[in-house]
């Protein structure tokens, strides 16, 4: 299973190389759907090529990492979206799965950008929600 | 006894240079320690403050925020305190006055200060869990735990702690004897009213939730104008009339509308009382309001809801598929499960029974399965 | 965040939000304003219709604190192992993984990694790449529930004040030294 960090900037640069549209349903519509590209050649492109690279997003030849771009295109364009929000004693918290064909990606937004965690099977989606909301008490 | 010899009236030059430099460095020492600590002192309470703006903004703040303040509080209040402890304690006596003749009534002096120090202590603690008495305490909507005054004790503290701040500056020691003594009353207010208030919080947030009442089932779909009315309903524990219900629905709470499109439903009946009288009518033609001398009242399975209280945990699932969106509400609470539907016109809420699997009925409701 | 912001519904239905979160206990972590506008406006509220109370001071009973947290703890998703996993170590095999993923054997995604990746050496400089950045797991990660974690044990929340208040000591002499903000940031 792959655990990864996105900035904002850096997953907008990712859908840009990848030559990818949103769709209403994907997760990232709503945080990127309205943000500027990176402009080619600039510095900022630069700088998040970088840290693209440091985090294995990028390889060396400056080609996305094909999981990454794989990740890329279940949460710009999914079938289906699953939105789970919590909350209870100790405040919210915000999950979203993106699904397509058979497999799902879980997207997490924080501070600093999106936790994205994949592959996760369809079939174990119900598992999933279960240990979210209940931490799994509620038998299956 | 260097110092004692120094203080003697016979000491020679060479004593007399030493005591020179060493009260020079104790008033060097005590001016960078009062220096040090006043300037933290109140980058701490900054620092507090803008915490608390923070958590306002952003997050619930945990449990030991409730302990943290007293300890800073305890932690300043103590540094003010042994910057004037010789003064507070002893008074005009000085370090010369010792080396002479005790005189009898300056001892009685120390007594009754430290006494009257003591009786500060006494009585903030009483004053401290008096005012922690009046804190109410309850659970918010999420079943977190909600902590609600004004903070005039908090106030009162740092009311204290400024002017005791500025008189420690001015020479006028008798001023700072009583202030210090404010001081410390206020410290071990807060003190005693955050320790009792950390504890009720504390068992508030380890009890087990006990889950529905048992009673008539819940299951029953509304339209958008009587869930609105049960909302308000269900607000308070007495019954109450219509002109009532219309007042608590005008107090603008914007989580009443549980869905965006309501908000409209809420304004008609605000402004319409027989619209609000028809949604009543409605209700207790479904059983879940009814009508007695003093009022309106949650009646059978609303009756239940109304006992209920607050859910341990709200789980929204969201299925956004072929442009399509569905919202599903799952509230766990102990051994219950309720399961709402808000919708632009409807509000569809269901019980489970125990043990029945909740999550999996929710996963089905948002995909839209049947069953 | 504010390049990201979008004009029309969503500006109003912060408009909206804000004036609920304001009034509400329910502090919102690591959720941006447009994350909660509007699916949690939507959930946040339905989920209160029926719980709110006007009368505070309502007070679950007491029960027994020893809640079983054995019962709490996340267990692993079941999610079954991936071949790539062998390559959690250097040199792992990735020719099987590769060719497995190619043929549609580890799911839908995997075929599009392999598509994507189009040789065994990319896939491999893949796998190479997320393994030296650390982002591959063995297995599911097990996490607290942000929304419902434990609550700190009295011993716990003491410490954490006396560390505050120690810091805030030592603090006290950096401002005497003119040291603030050059040992570390306050």
């Amino acid at each position: 299973m792959i655990e990864t960090r996105l900035s904002l900037g850096e997953a907008r640069y990712l859908l840009q190389v990848l030559d990818l549209k949103l769709a209403p349903e994907s997760p990232l519509a709503d945080p990127l759907g309205g943000a500027a590209e990176v402009p080619a050649g600039s510095t900022a492109e630069a700088g998040v090529a970088k840290s693209l690279t440091s985090r294995g997003l990028l390889l060396s030849d400056g080609a996305p990492n094909p999981f990454a771009a794989a990740a890329m295109v279940w949460l710009a364009q999914p079938e289906k979206a699953w939105t789970l929000s919590l909350f209870g004693r100790g405040g919210a918290a915000m999950v979203h799965l993106a699904f397509k064909g058979g497999s799902a990606v879980e997207c997490r937004r924080d501070a600093e950008g999106f936790l994205l965690r994949y592959p996760l099977p369809e079939a174990e989606a119900e598992g999933w929600l279960r240990l979210h909301v209940d931490g799994g008490r509620h038998g299956s | 006894m260097v110092l004692d010899a120094a203080f003697a009236p016979q000491a020679n030059l060479g004593l007399k240079i030493l005591s020179f430099f060493t009260t020079g460095a104790f008033f060097l020492i005590t001016l960078f320690l009062k220096l040090c600590y006043s300037t933290a002192l109140y980058a701490t309470l900054a620092e507090i403050s803008r915490r608390i703006a923070l958590f306002r903004q952003t997050r619930r703040p945990a449990l030991r925020a409730l302990l943290l303040l007293p300890a800073v509080v305890v932690f300043c209040t103590a540094i003010l305190f042994a910057l004037n402890l010789w003064r507070v304690v002893f008074g005009s006596l000085d370090l010369k006055g010792f080396t002479q003749a005790f005189n009898p009534m300056d001892i009685i002096w120390v007594f009754l200060r430290g006494g009257f120090f003591l009786g500060a202590v006494a009585l903030g603690a009483v004053l401290g869990l008096m005012v922690a008495n009046h804190v109410t305490l309850g659970r918010d909507r999420f079943g977190g735990v909600l902590y609600k005054n004004r903070g005039r004790y908090l106030a009162f503290w740092f009311a204290a702690f400024s002017v005791c701040g500025l008189f420690r500056l001015l020479p006028w020691g008798f001023v700072t004897y009583w202030t210090v003594w404010v001081v410390v009353l206020a410290a071990c207010l807060v003190t005693a009213a955050h320790w009792s208030i950390y504890g009720k919080v504390r068992s508030v947030a380890a009890a087990t939730a006990p889950g529905l009442p048992a009673g008539g089932e819940i299951a029953f779909t509304l339209a958008a104008r009587e869930a609105v009315a049960l909302s308000a309903l269900l607000r308070g524990r007495a019954p109450r009339d219509a002109e009532a219900l219309a007042r608590s629905l005008a107090d603008p709470d914007p989580s009443w509308l549980a869905h965006p499109a309501w908000t409209a439903e809420l304004r008609v009946l605000v402004q319409d009382p027989s619209a609000l009288g028809a949604a009543l009518e409605g209700l207790s033609v479904k059983g879940l309001a009814a009508k007695n001398g003093k009022g309106w009242s949650p009646a059978g399975p609303a009756a239940r809801l109304r006992l209920m209280g607050f859910a341990e945990t709200a789980a929204g699932l969201t299925v956004r598929k072929a442009g399509a969106a569905r919202t599903v509400v799952l509230h766990l609470q102990g051994p219950s499960a309720l399961l709402l539907e808000p919708g632009p016109a409807t509000l569809g809420v269901r019980e489970f029974p125990r043990g029945a699997d909740a999550v999996a009925a929710l996963v089905g409701a948002a995909e839209g399965r049947a069953g | 965040m504010a390049e990201f912001w979008k004009d029309g519904w969503q500006e109003d239905a912060f408009g909206r939000l804000r004036g609920f979160i304001q009034s509400s206990p329910a502090w919102y972590e690591n959720l941006s304003p447009s994350d909660v506008a509007e699916d949690a406006y939507l959930l946040g509220v339905a989920s209160t219709l029926f719980l709110r109370d006007e009368d505070a001071g309502a007070k679950a009973s007491p029960a027994p604190s020893a809640v079983a947290r054995e019962a709490m703890k996340l267990a692993p998703l079941g999610v079954p192992p991936f071949t790539y996993e062998r390559s959690l170590v250097a040199g792992g095999d990735a020719s099987a993984s590769y060719a497995g993923s190619a043929q549609g054997r580890f799911g839908a995604l995997h075929g599009e990694a392999a598509r994507r990746a189009g040789s065994q050496d990319r896939w491999a400089a893949g796998l190479d790449a997320l393994r030296r950045a650390g982002a591959l797991r063995a297995q599911w990660p097990e996490e607290e529930p942000l929304h419902a974690p434990p609550v700190a044990t009295f011993g716990e929340d003491m410490r954490a004040c006396t560390h505050v208040v120690l810091r805030r000591a030592v603090h006290a002499f950096k401002i005497g030294f003119g040291l603030w903000g050059r040992w570390e940031s306050p």
